[in-house]
């Protein structure tokens, strides 16, 4: 698999590496499609996206910081994580194939 | 014991407003959007609560109680900094004087120094154990493996979620708490640290009906780690660099005071998760009016404790709930710039400067 330039810059907030689908989620939202390693794309998370967290590849978020709730359960879950990125739920769609460098901050499309 | 002169309270103050200023200066406003927060919701209240917290502090004075009896009847310590944080700033947009804000400061540095062995404002960590308790609790452990740091960590989210939920984004220590970091003997490994996740309250029926008969009320964990490092603020965040997984070498887990096996905790989890969204949801769904009287429920809970000891009702009293009845919700004028904003907040923390009126 190829990987593009970063699409997307955020905030480093959990090591690893991941790659896998990417699902949009709205606040409050429900999406009955996630399965286990897809990748949680929204604004900021809240606690009726908990169960999806714990199936999450990595988390992707528009706001946040070190210390906002995506940071510290996905530390906890062992997953990456970049948040503060402003733009995922916008430049990310649903479907997409995607890298989540959680060290680097960085975000990368897959390339056919 | 240092002598607690003026010059003693300034030292303090000045370290805790510090502390404030790296905690909370470190989140991200914005993620308060959707969720109720103290600085909406907190200046509405601000004269019937000010007024409630100085004579609750009053009413402890003609107690018996010491400072470290005190402590001990808030939820912990994180949460004990955050109302220190909550109150200074609220005290800022009420009909008080310097003397009374004063009063308030002075009541948490005492409570803080009382209880914590260093590092009070925990501008870097959360220390309440004696080197005999941690060793304690290190011996109490057991061999770990990267599934049961995830599962453990599944568990941790559930958690936190549930304290988010039920307690909202400002007083999810009403549930967790992270004790440490503890540095340990290099026979548990290279770098070991020692770490504490507590979780407490998760029934609470006198906010959520819905959570009486939940079968757990207490989860604690404890965690030994190789070579991660571990940080905890003032505003009761843990900050852990390196892999928690991985790095997970001996850990400990209690349910309800006894030991609980790692292969059950899903039930838990799921439990905990589908009631956090449940509540979550429900608290969503509130009209502005709803919202405005759940915070301030969830606000005063966590002094329920003191108020039962004194023989008094914990809820907000009336005077409180009218006092934002029918108000909007407070707009603060944030300055764009990150250093105004830094100065902004440290100004209104500050109990010894009546400047600014926001």
């Amino acid at each position: 698999m190829n990987w593009s330039k970063a699409i997307l810059k955020g905030i480093p907030a959990s090591v690893g590496v991941a790659t896998g689908i990417a699902r949009i989620v709205s606040p409050a939202g429900k999406a009955r499609s996630f399965q286990e390693g897809n990748i949680l794309i929204t604004s900021i998370t809240d606690p009726t996206m908990v169960a999806l967290m714990a199936k999450a590849g990595a988390i992707v978020c528009d706001m946040g910081s070190i210390t906002s709730h995506p940071s510290i359960v996905s530390r906890e879950l062992g997953i990456p994580c970049v948040v503060g990125t402003k733009k995922a739920t916008t430049i990310l769609k649903d479907g997409m194939k995607i890298k989540v460098d959680g060290r680097k901050g960085e975000v990368y499309a897959a390339e056919n | 014991m240092p002598q607690k002169t003026e010059a003693y309270y300034r030292k303090q103050i000045d370290e805790a407003i510090n502390s404030f200023e790296r905690a909370w200066t470190a989140m991200d406003l914005n993620t308060f959007g959707n969720t109720a927060n103290w600085f909406s919701y907190d200046p509405l209240i601000a004269n019937s609560w000010t007024r409630r917290m100085l004579k609750m502090i009053a009413d402890l004075k003609r107690t018996k109680l010491n400072d470290r009896q005190i402590a001990s009847l808030f939820p912990n310590m994180s949460e004990l900094r955050v109302k220190m944080g909550f109150d200074l700033w609220t005290a800022k947009y009420a009909d008080v004087t310097r003397a009374e804000r004063m009063e308030i400061a002075k009541f948490y540095v005492d409570l803080l120094n009382a209880y914590c062995l260093e590092d009070p404002y925990a501008l870097k960590k959360n220390v309440v154990h004696s080197p005999t308790e941690v060793s304690a609790m290190a011996k109490k452990t057991v061999g770990a493996a990267p599934e049961i740091a995830k599962k453990l960590g599944r568990l941790v989210s559930a958690c936190y979620h549930f304290g988010h939920a039920a307690y909202s984004d400002m007083y999810p220590s009403i549930v967790y708490e992270n004790y440490g970091p503890y540095p340990l003997a290099q026979k548990y490994g290279p770098n070991a640290i020692l770490a504490v996740k507590d979780f407490n309250n998760l029934r609470c029926p006198e906010l959520w009906p819905e959570t009486k008969n939940f079968p757990w009320m207490h989860v604690s964990i404890i965690y030994v780690y190789n070579n991660v490092r571990m940080r905890v603020d003032s505003a009761s965040h843990a900050i852990f660099s390196g892999n928690l997984i991985t790095n997970l070498k001996r850990y400990s887990l209690e349910v309800d005071g006894k030991r609980f096996p790692v292969s059950k905790t899903d039930q838990i989890s799921a439990a905990l998760e589908k009631m956090a969204s449940k509540l979550f949801r429900k608290n969503q769904s509130f009209n502005l009016e709803q919202k405005k009287k759940k915070y301030y429920y969830q606000k005063a809970y966590v002094y329920k404790k003191i108020f039962d000891y004194l023989g008094q009702d914990w809820r907000p009293s009336p005077e409180i709930l009218n006092e934002a009845k029918g108000r909007p919700l407070y707009e603060a004028p944030w300055p764009a710039s990150n250093a105004a904003q830094i100065k902004l907040f440290r100004q209104i923390f500050d109990p010894r400067i009546s400047v600014p009126k926001i």
